[in-house]
């Protein structure tokens, strides 16, 4: 047994061990939002921050009409992307877990390789895909199956939606895959050994065993492109408008007040959002396999 | 190797590596020449064509400018917008000599962020057409703080052969660019193909001009228009949009790039970017829209509190120098201000020189508005009106 002296030793010694990293997140994390949060409540002025108190900018979010839109866009995007994320992610990853394991990571291997591409590369190919002159258009044409370019496909939230399902896809597929390759191979053999067909199986054993993986998803999918601006400002047009967009030319523009409310409302919208997941889901979820 | 071995190498290896750095930035230090810390536009600082001096070419200034002068060494950064310059330059951003357009005076001057010339100091001072000594921007309380070397006009941009092909009517006006409905783009499957730029000051300035306003109407050099004015704006603004394409912020990036693959098809524009598209085979068109173009004026000053500052001035002339004005000519088809130049050109290239009308400035700078800054409280109703489009 240790003593009291050793004990409180031990601790010291996790403390400071700890303390610089600590310090490190503390400052560059939590000091930056606190000044982000502080300019908010200045009074707009271009270039500068003028340290005077005022709720004016948030006053003019909340009664401006013209600022509910990308708000709404944001969310229709992102839930649509999600949905669409999950839809295609999880037979993938099912697929993965069910083969050789070695093949599994081979396949993952090469799920992985454009992530290692540039991201405004990728962001940009898909403009000469979706363009109306673009090969997606132009294939189309070519086989007959439209007689005039779809123009919905670019600078739409249509192209938004097919970026961000490309861009997230590799995020979505390896947590389904780490928690279904977990997943013990008997439980299936003892349900079929009980009479439960594919359905039942999949929806009693495999669905709620995931339940993790779709927190994970939704943290690491989900809320991180509620803020996404660069897709947008480059495939979104008009209709693709999104709220990073919005804080993105508030803050290229020097209106830094305004653009620091814009960026909190959407700080606070993440906050609020992750803590309802969590309680939908419960905090274990996020540490089970 | 044991443990002490290797961090005994590790060290000595740390340690030499710190000492050769520290002999060899000293040695930098040491040397005889001077550093100028540039910050300007990209194409000002990278050449696309490059510039040919004395049977070498040079696609940067950096190279450029210690070629001419080799007991200098410039150190360049590039800005995409004036906003970023100003905002970088507050924040203390080390910079000798920046390339401002004379719209963004007043604001440089209100933050004191530019220092006197001395005229005397520039070779090239008393070359220049006397206009452009005494033009909007250059005095600020009868101090000279700003150089102009170049202008140019904004116009409107559009892909001739896909408006043949669809039998749209060629575009003329800035009110064309804002009715595209009257030149037949609603006979287009997809209408919207036009792009224009996500800036208040350059979007409400297009559309006063189409509906015929005089932004300097009271004469003083500053832009104003009035609430019933910039009202009228808004509604032309708006009901353009359901044939914008794209609100950009960096149009002179995007217009060439959208344009080559045809998404866009009508567009503000410059003659640089549209002759650069043509030497790609692309039939792109410049037009100086009949109401007038937006003309802009460009130059150099020198920041307060330049480290350099007797240097910097060797820097500013050298912009104001024939092979940097000779190339904006040529190359970009800019005025320039240096009239020297302009009276060599005459002997070298006199259809250029008339064409773009290099030896009448006043009569070149009255065939548009020119970009003069916003008059006290302008910026907040421009901006708000902007918004309101941009959201509406």
């Amino acid at each position: 047994m240790r003593s009291p002296t050793g004990e409180s030793l031990q601790r010291l010694r996790i403390f400071l061990s700890n303390l610089p990293a600590s310090a490190y997140i503390f400052i560059m994390f939590y000091v930056s939002i606190g000044i982000l949060i502080a300019i908010s409540f200045t009074v707009p002025r271009k270039y500068v921050v003028e340290w005077s108190f005022t709720l004016e900018n948030y006053v003019r979010i909340f009664t401006d009409p013209r600022f509910l839109s990308p708000i709404l866009n944001t969310f229709l995007i992102v839930t649509v992307a999600t949905i669409l994320l999950i839809i295609v992610g999880f037979p993938i990853a099912y697929y993965l877990a069910r083969v050789n394991p070695n093949l599994g990571i081979k396949l993952i291997f090469f799920l992985i390789i454009p992530v290692e591409v540039n991201y405004l590369i990728r962001v940009y190919a898909w403009r000469n895909i979706l363009g109306e002159n673009g090969f997606l258009n132009s294939l189309l044409l070519s086989l007959g199956i439209i007689d005039k370019p779809l123009s919905f496909l670019f600078y739409s939230w249509f192209a938004v939606v097919i970026v961000l399902i490309h861009e997230w896809l590799p995020y979505v597929v390896i947590p389904f895959y780490v928690n279904l390759v977990g997943i013990p191979r008997q439980l299936y053999e003892a349900a079929m050994d009980l009479g439960a067909n594919r359905w039942q199986i999949f929806t009693s054993i495999t669905l709620p065993l995931v339940k993790p993986a779709v927190l994970t998803v939704l943290f690491i999918v989900f809320i991180p492109s509620l803020g996404e601006f660069a897709i947008p400002s480059l495939v979104g047009g008009e209709s693709g408008i999104m709220l990073g967009v919005l804080i993105d030319r508030y803050l290229s523009d020097f209106r830094l007040a305004f653009g620091a409310a814009l960026s909190f409302i959407l700080l606070l919208v993440t906050m609020g959002l992750s803590i309802l997941m969590i309680k939908i889901f419960g905090y274990e979820a996020l540490y089970q396999r | 190797m044991d443990r002490r071995k290797f961090l005994a190498v590790a060290g000595g290896g740390a340690i030499a590596i710190a000492a050769g750095y520290f002999i060899l930035s000293n040695m930098g230090g040491q040397g005889e020449k001077k550093t100028i810390y540039l910050y300007t536009w990209e194409e000002e600082m990278n050449f696309d064509p490059p510039v040919e001096y004395e049977g070498k070419s040079y696609d940067n200034i950096t190279d450029l400018f210690a070629a001419v002068n080799p007991e200098y060494n410039v150190v360049a950064s590039y800005y995409g917008d004036q906003d970023r310059m100003v905002a970088d330059l507050l924040a203390g951003k080390k910079a000798d000599v920046i390339a401002p357009c004379v719209d963004y005076i007043p604001t440089l001057v209100e933050n004191d962020l530019l220092a006197e010339i001395d005229t005397g100091m520039l070779e090239n001072w008393n070359k220049m057409f006397p206009i452009f000594q005494d033009i909007q921007g250059v005095k600020v309380n009868g101090k000279v703080v700003f150089i102009p070397t170049n202008y140019g006009y904004e116009g409107l941009a559009y892909r001739a052969d896909i408006f043949e092909q669809n039998g749209l009517e060629s575009p003329s006006s800035w009110m064309d660019f804002f009715q595209p409905w009257e030149l037949g783009f609603d006979k287009l499957d997809n209408p919207r193909k036009l792009l224009m730029p996500d800036d208040s000051y350059i979007g409400i300035a297009m559309a006063a001009l189409a509906l015929g306003y005089n932004l300097d109407a009271n004469g003083d050099g500053l832009w104003e228009l009035t609430d019933e004015q910039l009202e009228n704006c808004k509604e032309l603004l708006i009901n353009q949009k359901p044939y914008v394409l794209k609100y950009s912020e960096e149009v002179d990036v995007e217009m060439p790039n959208l344009m080559s693959v045809g998404d866009v098809i009508f567009s503000i524009g410059w003659a640089p970017e549209a002759l650069s598209l043509q030497d790609e085979g692309i039939d792109a068109v410049f037009v100086l829209p009949d109401e007038g173009p937006l003309t802009f004026l460009c130059g150099n000053a020198i920041v307060a509190n330049a480290e350099n500052y007797e240097d910097a001035h060797k820097l500013v002339d050298f912009y104001l120098g024939p092979v940097i004005q000779k190339y904006f000519a040529t190359e970009y088809w800019y005025g320039i201000t240096n009239e020297a130049v302009v009276n060599l050109l005459k002997e070298e290239d006199p259809e250029l020189v008339d064409s773009l009308l290099l030896d009448k400035p006043q009569q070149a700078l009255a065939k548009g508005a020119f970009e003069y800054p916003l008059a006290e409280g302008q910026e907040e109703l421009w901006e708000e009106v902007w918004d309101e489009v941009r959201g509406a």
